[in-house]
């Protein structure tokens, strides 16, 4: 373990010492789908106590552990249950499974996988902050599957809080929380803005708790395990351990879970490494950051080791025969056609910041003062974050393919500009 | 002594018709499409009674200022409470 605050030393552990973590996946490609296998893997819940004591021990528990948010934004978990608690009237939890990133596949393999950790997270999560209704909002592909879970556990009245599956909406920006809020409220999947948060008045106006599948999952395992233990992987800084979905030049690509704080190469290892040299990674997802494959390779995968946050834990290994601004112009434009266009600077600026990388694709860019100017300008003026991270991601391909874009302006690609390795969904963009 | 209060657009409300920025060029300017750009959103006790004004002449109802309550001897944000808004309530 690297002490505390020297966490920027690369980390790689020996072939021998690899450790293989399954603690929200069970080992290989095994299901834990049924709750009777469930129960053999993770044995039952501690009882939840509807005592103040027990809520408030609950809580600081989950914040000794350290557990943050693996729905992108990484807030720590224990700050959000304290703000739903400080409310007066009955509370609502919601499991956002909603995974509106088109690359990212970690909640829905979640799922199907392991369903039961999150209702079991969510049905804890409902009894801390003494919650009358949970709602599931799940990707489509996974509907059927959470159903059977919840289904199972009702049969074996297994959660005091009623459980509601709702199917959610299929857009990148519907997995935003107020956003999940207003499609479950008013099938209109996109953010709602304004004050109050939805801590405070979300659903119906209530008090509204919405964590990550993931995050609930891993929230689970604390409820019966404690701090320590979850503490024991991980980083000081970063406890724990996460799913992650890999995907690119890579042998075997899909989701594994992680311990945070494994070097970058060692968690490509995980999908049998890159098939081909590297030269950038995209890390954290859409709204993520792209990294130069060195020194980042050798780095601990952690949000302080790579500077960078880890978002909802995408990792895409971009080979070298790839053209790292035509790839980010695609995404740029879909994001931008993914705005929910209530804000007028998300609405007219991404727009503007994609047809620009397009040019610069294109080799005929004269506006990159403009380009890096609106980069700045659009930080924090959207209703939600989604123009932060589209700037996020822009930015940092202006840095890591600096030379590119310099060959590119004078007139010529080194990458092939047709290769595409980010999936954008079909007809995804309006 | 910093001020207390602080203002804050109202982005999906706004549409960029820009009189706040004509009310208080000292606090807002606009992008290149018109919407406003906070350059500074603690509102300086100077202009505290001009904030008010551009509150309440948005034509869209899109501005908000928010009281910043602190911590005594600490410039730490405690709890923020509304001093004046348009916006109607969601
Ligand atoms: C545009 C946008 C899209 C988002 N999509 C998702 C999503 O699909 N799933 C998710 O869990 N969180 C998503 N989030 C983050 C949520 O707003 C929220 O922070 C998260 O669900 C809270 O759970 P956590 O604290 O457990 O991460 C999105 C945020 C933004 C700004
Ligand atoms: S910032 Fe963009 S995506 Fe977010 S609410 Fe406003 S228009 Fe919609
Ligand atoms: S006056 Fe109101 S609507 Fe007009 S730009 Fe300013 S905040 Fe937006």
């Amino acid at each position: 373990m690297p002490t505390h605050g020297l966490v920027l030393q690369p980390r790689a552990l020996p072939r021998e010492e690899r450790v293989e973590v399954s603690r929200l996946l069970p080992d290989g490609t095994a299901n834990c789908a049924g709750l009777a296998d469930h129960l053999v893997r993770h044995g039952e819940l501690p009882p939840s106590r509807r005592s103040l004591a027990w809520r408030e021990t609950m809580t600081t528990e989950i914040e000794h552990a350290g557990l943050v948010g693996h729905g992108g934004a990484a807030f720590p978990t224990a700050k959000k249950l304290k703000a739903v608690i400080s409310q007066a009237s009955r509370a609502v939890v919601i499991a956002n499974g909603t995974e509106g990133e088109p690359a990212s596949e970690k909640d829905r393999t979640l799922l199907t996988r392991a369903p039961h950790l999150v209702l079991d997270g969510a049905s804890v999560a409902a009894d801390i902050v003494e919650a009358s209704e949970v709602l599931v909002v799940v990707h489509r592909d996974v509907r059927a599957a959470v159903d059977a879970a919840v289904d199972e556990r009702r049969s074996a009245e297994l959660d005091r809080v009623p459980l509601r599956v709702v199917t959610a909406a299929d857009r990148f920006v519907a997995g935003e929380a107020s956003a999940v809020v207003n499609w479950v409220a008013r099938a209109r999947p996109v953010p709602l803005g304004r004050p109050p948060r939805t801590s405070e008045r979300g659903l119906d106006g209530r008090p509204t708790l919405v964590q990550n599948v993931e995050t609930l999952a891993h929230l689970a395992l604390i409820a019966r395990h404690g701090a320590a233990w979850y503490r024991a992987l991980g980083t000081p800084d970063e406890p724990g351990s996460m799913l992650v979905t890999l995907l690119g030049a890579l042998e075997e690509p899909g989701v594994r879970e992680i311990e945070i704080g494994t070097s970058v190469a060692e968690v490509l290892a995980r999908a049998g490494g890159p098939t081909t040299p590297l030269q950038a990674l995209l890390v954290g997802g859409y709204f993520g950051s792209w990294l130069p494959a060195h020194p980042t390779l050798s780095l601990p995968f952690s949000a302080r080791g790579l500077g960078a946050g880890l978002g909802a834990g995408l990792v895409v290994a971009f080979p070298t025969d790839a053209c790292g601004v035509a790839e980010t112009a695609r995404l740029a434009r879909y994001l931008a056609c993914e705005s929910a266009g209530q804000c007028g600077p998300c609405l007219f600026g991404l727009p503007a910041i994609a047809d620009e990388v397009e040019k610069l694709a294109e080799g005929r860019s004269n506006r990159l003062g403009d380009l890096e100017r609106w980069l700045v300008e659009i930080e924090g003026r959207g209703a939600c974050s989604h123009p932060d991270g589209v700037a996020r991601l822009v930015s940092s391909a202006l840095r890591v393919f600096a030379v590119e874009v310099a060959e590119h302006l004078e007139g010529w690609c080194t990458g092939e500009g047709e290769r595409h390795v980010l999936p954008i969904p079909p007809g995804g963009s309006r | 002594m910093s001020s207390r209060v602080r203002i804050r657009v109202d982005r999906i409300a706004c549409d960029g018709r820009g009189l706040c920025g004509e009310i208080l060029p000292e606090l807002i300017t606009f992008d290149d499409w018109g919407f406003p750009i906070i350059k500074e959103n603690l509102v300086p006790e100077d202009l505290d009674g001009v904030a008010h004004d551009a509150v309440e002449l948005c034509p869209k109802l899109a501005l908000r200022l928010e009281a910043l309550e602190q911590e005594c001897c600490s410039s730490k944000v405690v709890r923020t409470s509304v001093v004046a808004t348009s916006w109607t309530p969601s």
